[in-house]
This record gives structure tokens, C-alpha cells and sequence, in this order.
């Protein structure tokens, strides 16, 4: 089926004169028209899915104002093969809809890639890199690309960046409320896959009684912890900073579009939100034994993930009425396909009143219905309205969501300035932006607030430092990821200017100078203690007994930490290469002082 | 900003309401269960966001049913000004779902005699 667009891939990469066409983006959107008739006659398609981001963005690229027609190879042998494959899979009932959905997500993204590279205009090219991280995360995620597993990786982040400062019981009390939302929303979905059928009843049985061990066990470490003197320092804020981030993520009203398996298929290969690493922070002994038996069940998942069949499977089996390809392509946003041409595009970064956004969310919305909806049995929103003009609703629905991007894109530069990998990271953010725009329900806030909306999305999507196929970003000058401020400065710099350097030096002849302060019993004890002798040597060296030398040290550094504290107007820069995360640590400390008997330092920890 | 006093020392309190509410219905695995465990991500991120200058306190927090803790986080957020919409996005989601898990609550509790 597939062979005809290989050999056209392979003929646009090689043939030495190949026609040209005279105006590429043309060209591309008849390609794209294809590419997204192939994919609906896979299933339903929602706005998450990459080919429907992928069109968001051709159409937010080819509405670039003053964008100049591109001559290039034309892909109108490359748009044939590809309306063959949609009339053929149209035909046929017995196709893998898994391989052909990846193969088709290939094609997609080495078309878009060949494109992209094709267009001068930088802000064109913006759009179709947003196409292309679109399909690149769903090519390489482990999961299909959904609001639930954007969810679970900003939990799995929250769980990492909360490490440094576990004891503490705010990140006990955060960890454990988080999961049991996560466990409550897993519990639904088993359930409801084990009743429909698609899970095997043993597994899903399991699964479920060790859900509910756990979070008894959640319910256990809860009751145990005095939340009365939560929430008041630093550490409190920067811990419920990530883990509530991540929660009201993942405790959002799931996207309607989302089918329930995706959504479990994000859970599952998540060992239902890292229960082990969740058990291993909240500390209650009752919670090992269930998360660890959800963690081998998840693991057997991911050998099998054929064990949860697809329950929408009848659905989306249902056989597409045929269309020749030339109807098909007309469903999409082209001129030429008799689509009335719309509003131009704004320009990026136009302010949008409230009623103008509204409207934008409003024919955003009648898109997405136009796009999935059954002319024979339509819902609400397209009653009294012709099926033919539905085409036309999608067009414009697309256009609506490219301008609430266009309206915020100056954002997305705002926050990439001098950031490394700024193409890759701009992309991730465009998927974010579009996403965030099919997301926004002007309803729940004010129609105003969807640029607020935009900009914490992508503060989000720089925060959690992770794309969606799973990639850590280099983070080595960007950004600090929670940014707490001490008084009235700003949060540090990772990179020292040259007063800083000249002031850590000082810093360290100020170190030198206090340990020469030190009186000798204190002096000698702590300089062996530097220099890594064991306590027991240095107490025989000195001829006393190891309490004392342990004693001793204790207070030498007791008396240089009152010497150097730190006061808020100095020492802004903190090296960024250390091991913990030193603003957590403070915060961690000032805690620990504030309130030393809700949590007792361990005296086995050496002394920062 | 809207000019509007955030008042964080309430946001706390309904932080810990909603953080208690939730482990007492750690057990529920329905809808409801879900309605209170959105309101709690929202009032975390909330507490969060807008962080208390001291410790708060709810006299008798461990002694209150998940239904109390409602009410009294509902009671809490009714206190707010609605020009803070602008400041705190969530609040209208909040309002709507605390009014909502009251009265569902109310209305097991009314089953149960």
C-alpha cells in the first residue's frame, strides 16, 4: 500500500530534474489535505494527534502574511501516492491500524522536515518546525501524545525535583495527595476497561486491589502528618510549586477527544505514576508492598501492551464512507477545493479583545465538531447547519486556533532568547501553544485570559524541562526551573559575571580567615575532619575520645555558619553544577530552623 | 493585578480543608471522589502560587468529616472577592466544584440518614 509514497519520497530526494511547482506552500497544503484524509480513515482524530496539529500549523504557515510563493520539486507525484493509500485504506477493512498510523506519522514528518527546510520565511518555517516536533514526539514517545501522559511527565519531573529535600513533610503530604489522584483516576479507568472487556479480568482484579492497598496506605501517611505548619517557607512553596503543578495537570478535566485507552496505556507505562519512587517518598512502610506489585503489573503491560485491547476499536473500524481523492482533499482548507477564502491572518503578537477571542474559541470549536461529527446523526453546535459547509467550518475552526496562536506568539521568542537549541525548543512550544489553544475554555475564566492561559503553558513547558518524546532539555543556561527569589532579588544567574567571581574569592579568604578565628580546640579537629580523616583517627590524633571529636567539629562549623551566613543582600550566584538544588536546600534549612522539632535533622547527616 | 488583596492566609486554610477532605475520601473511587481531588490540585497550586507569610491553622482539622472540610473550604472561598478571577484563573472552576461536591456529599449523607 505504502510503496507508490516510498518511491515518490525516495524520487524527491534523488531525481536530478524533477518538476517544479511555483508555489510550494500550495503544494504542501494539498499534501497535508492527503496526509489527514489517510489518517481519519485510521479513527477518529483528536485535536492532540499530530496530523491535526500538523494541519494547525500548515495553516497558521501558509496564512504568514507576505510570505512570497516558494519555487521548489513539486509534490504532486508524492500527493498522489498518498491519495492512492486513502482510497485504498478507504476500500479495506483488514489493515494494521497501528503500523499504518506510525508509517503515515513517518511520511508526515520527513515531508514536513523536507518543507520546512525548502521555506525562506522564518516565521512560516516556525510553524511547520511545530508540525514536525508535533509528529517527532509522537514518532518517538513511548506513548501517543495526550494530555494525560503531558501530565505524568510533569509528575515524574515533580517527583525527580522534590528528591533533594524528601523528608521534608510537605513533599510527604504533596507526593501522597498527588498520587492518590493519580491511583482515583487509574481506578476509573481499569474499571472501566476491565467491565467493557478490554483488559483480562485477573490482571485488571490485581491491579485494582493493589491500587486500593495503596492508597489506603496514602491514607495512612496523611493522617499522620500536622499540616498546620505547612506551606508557610520557601521549600513548601517550591515543592507544591512542581508536584501542584503537575497535579492540576494531571486532575484537569481530561480532554473529551482523549480516548480512555490512551489515557491508560499513559498510566500503565508509567507504572501508574511511578507508584514505587511515590512509596519510597512518602515513607510508609504499607505502601511498598502494593506499589511494587503495581510496578511488576505495569511492567508486564509493557511487554504485552497488546493485553488492553482497543475499546473504541468498533468505532474506529467502521469503514469510512469512500471518497475519491480529489472529494477528500476538498474536506480540508484549500481555495482551490471551493472553500471560501477567510479573514487574513492577524499580524503576531495583535492584542485580542475579549469578544474577538471568544469567537475565535467559538468557530475553534464548531471545527473540531465539523471535523469528527456524523452528517447522519450530528451533535448540538451543527444542527440546522448544510453537512457541506462543514469542510468549511473545519477550515476556519484551524484558522481560529493558528490566530490565538498568532496572537501570542511573541511570547514563545520572549522566552527562548539565548536559549540553547532554540529551533527545538521554540517547536515543543508551538505544540504546546496549539494545544494550549484547543485546550482554552474562555468559559472558565474570562475570554481575556487566554494570554495568561498561553504564558503559563509555556512556562510549564520550559519548567518541566522535558519534551514530550521523553528528552531532557539542556538546561545549562537557561532558566532555574523554580524560580524562588530571596528578599527583594531576583533568582540566581547560573553563570557568574566577573564582580561575582572576584566576590566568591573574597568569599573564600573570608572562609580562610574564619577558620583561623576558630580557637584550636575547635580549629584542629575541624582542618583533620577537611581533610577526610576518619573521626576516629582525628580523636586519637588529639587525644580524646570520637563524641568529643564529633562534638567539636560540630560546633567549629556551628560557629563558621553564624561567621559566613549568608544575608539576604549578598551571594546571589549559586554554582549551578551542584549535586542538590541549593535554593531547596536553603529553603530546607531556614525550615528545619524555623521549626526544628517538626523536623529533626538527622545527626548522622553531616553538617552543610 | 487587579489591586486586589490576595488572601493567602484563607487560600492556606482551604489548601489543608481540601488536603484533609481528600485523605478521608481516599477509599471513594467515583465521581465525586474525582470532583474533590480536582479542587485540591487547584487549591495546592493555588496555596503554591500565592504562599502565606506565616503558618495557618484550622482548630479541629482532624476532627472534621470530608463534608465539613467542604463547607468550610467553600465557606472560606466565598469570602474571596470575584475581581480576583483575574489573579487566581481557577477560582470560578473552584467555586463550582466545591458547590457541587457539597451538595453531592450532602445528598449521601441525607441517603444515609
Amino acid at each position: 500500500m505504502w510503496q507508490a509514497v516510498r518511491r515518490e519520497l525516495a524520487r524527491l530526494e534523488w531525481e536530478a530534474e524533477p518538476p517544479l511547482t511555483l508555489d510550494l506552500m500550495a503544494d504542501w497544503t494539498q499534501t497535508v489535505s492527503s496526509l489527514v484524509t489517510i489518517r481519519r480513515a485510521l479513527g477518529p482524530i483528536s485535536t492532540a494527534d499530530p496530523l491535526a496539529l500538523l494541519a494547525t500549523a500548515t495553516t497558521g504557515a501558509v496564512r504568514t502574511a507576505d510570505v512570497k510563493p516558494i519555487l521548489a520539486p513539486s509534490l504532486g507525484a508524492v500527493n498522489a501516492a498518498l491519495a492512492d493509500v486513502g482510497q485504498d485504506m478507504a476500500a479495506r477493512t483488514d489493515f494494521d491500524r497501528q503500523r499504518d498510523a506510525a508509517t503515515l506519522n513517518h511520511v508526515a514528518y520527513e515531508l514536513v522536515h523536507w518543507v520546512r527546510v525548502r521555506t525562506p520565511d522564518d516565521r512560516a518555517k516556525a510553524w511547520l518546525l511545530a508540525g514536525e516536533t508535533a509528529l517527532d514526539g509522537a514518532i518517538h514517545a513511548p506513548a501517543s501524545r495526550s494530555a494525560a501522559s503531558v501530565g505524568l511527565a510533569a509528575w515524574q519531573d515533580a517527583l525527580a525535583a522534590v528528591q533533594p529535600v524528601h523528608a521534608a513533610p510537605i513533599v510527604r503530604r504533596s507526593v501522597a495527595l498527588g498520587h492518590l489522584a493519580i491511583l482515583r483516576n487509574s481506578h476509573a479507568l481499569v474499571d472501566e476497561a476491565r467491565s467493557a472487556g478490554a483488559l483480562p479480568a485477573p490482571y485488571a482484579d490485581a491491579l485494582l486491589s493493589n491500587i486500593r492497598e495503596l492508597a489506603r496506605a496514602h491514607q495512612t501517611t496523611l493522617g499522620q502528618i500536622d499540616g498546620r505548619r505547612l506551606g508557610a517557607t520557601r521549600v513548601d512553596q517550591a515543592v507544591m510549586l512542581q508536584v501542584g503543578t503537575a497535579v492540576r495537570q494531571l486532575t484537569g478535566r481530561p480532554e473529551p477527544a482523549e480516548p480512555s485507552q490512551d489515557r491508560l496505556d499513559a498510566l500503565l507505562r508509567s507504572g501508574l505514576g511511578q507508584a514505587v519512587l511515590v512509596a519510597n517518598l512518602t515513607g510508609e512502610p504499607s505502601a511498598h508492598r502494593a506499589a511494587a506489585r503495581i510496578s511488576q503489573l505495569a511492567l508486564e503491560y509493557l511487554t504485552n501492551p497488546r493485553m488492553l485491547r482497543d475499546i473504541d476499536l468498533p468505532e474506529a473500524l467502521t469503514p469510512p464512507v469512500p471518497m475519491e481523492p480529489n472529494a477528500a482533499a476538498a474536506r480540508e482548507p484549500r481555495a482551490s477545493a471551493g472553500i471560501a477564502p477567510m479573514q487574513p491572518t492577524i499580524t503576531p503578537g495583535t492584542v485580542l479583545d475579549g469578544p474577538s477571542i471568544l469567537a475565535l474559541c467559538q468557530a475553534r470549536d464548531l471545527g473540531v465538531a465539523a471535523g469528527t461529527a456524523d452528517p447522519a446523526n450530528p451533535p448540538d453546535s451543527l444542527r440546522g447547519i448544510d453537512p457541506e459547509r462543514w469542510p468549511q467550518l473545519v477550515a476556519e475552526g484551524q484558522q481560529a486556533v493558528a490566530d490565538l496562536v498568532g496572537s501570542v506568539i511573541p511570547m514563545v521568542y520572549a522566552q527562548t532568547r539565548r536559549t540553547p537549541n532554540v529551533a527545538d525548543v521554540r517547536g515543543q512550544m508551538f505544540v504546546e501553544l496549539m494545544g494550549a489553544a484547543y485546550r482554552f475554555d474562555p468559559h472558565r475564566t474570562s475570554p481575556e485570559g487566554w494570554a495568561s492561559y498561553a504564558w503559563m503553558t509555556i512556562k510549564h513547558a520550559r519548567m518541566r524541562g522535558v519534551d514530550d518524546a521523553g528528552v531532557v532539555r539542556k538546561r545549562a543556561s537557561g532558566p532555574r526551573p523554580i524560580a524562588v527569589a530571596f528578599g527583594e532579588r531576583e533568582p540566581a544567574s547560573s553563570a557568574p559575571n566577573p564582580g561575582e567571581v572576584v566576590q566568591e574569592r573574597q568569599s573564600v579568604a573570608g572562609i580562610a580567615r574564619a577558620v583561623e578565628q576558630l580557637p584550636a580546640s575547635l580549629r584542629e579537629p575541624l582542618l583533620a575532619s577537611i581533610k577526610g580523616n576518619p573521626m576516629r583517627a582525628i580523636a586519637d590524633d588529639l587525644g580524646y575520645s570520637e563524641s568529643t571529636a564529633h562534638r567539636r567539629i560540630a560546633e567549629a562549623r556551628d560557629q563558621l555558619r553564624v561567621e559566613l551566613a549568608i544575608r539576604p543582600d549578598e551571594g546571589n550566584w549559586v554554582p549551578f553544577s551542584r549535586s542538590t538544588d541549593p535554593v531547596l536546600e536553603r529553603a530546607q534549612r531556614l525550615y528545619e530552623q524555623a521549626f526544628p522539632s517538626s523536623c529533626p535533622v538527622d545527626p548522622g547527616r553531616p553538617a552543610r | 493585578m487587579t489591586g486586589v488583596p490576595l488572601p493567602t492566609d484563607s487560600i492556606a486554610k482551604v489548601d489543608l480543608l481540601l488536603g484533609q477532605a481528600t485523605m478521608l475520601t481516599a477509599d471513594r473511587w467515583d465521581d465525586l471522589a474525582a470532583m474533590i481531588h480536582e479542587a485540591m490540585g487547584i487549591s495546592l497550586l493555588m496555596a503554591a502560587t500565592h504562599l502565606s507569610s506565616r503558618p495557618v491553622d484550622v482548630p479541629g482539622l482532624t476532627r472534621l468529616t470530608a463534608l465539613e472540610c467542604v463547607e468550610n473550604a467553600w465557606r472560606e472561598v466565598h469570602t474571596w472577592d470575584l475581581a480576583l478571577a483575574a489573579d487566581l484563573p481557577d477560582l470560578a472552576r473552584l467555586r463550582v466544584l466545591l458547590a457541587d461536591v457539597r451538595r453531592e456529599l450532602n445528598s449521601t449523607v441525607g441517603r444515609r440518614g
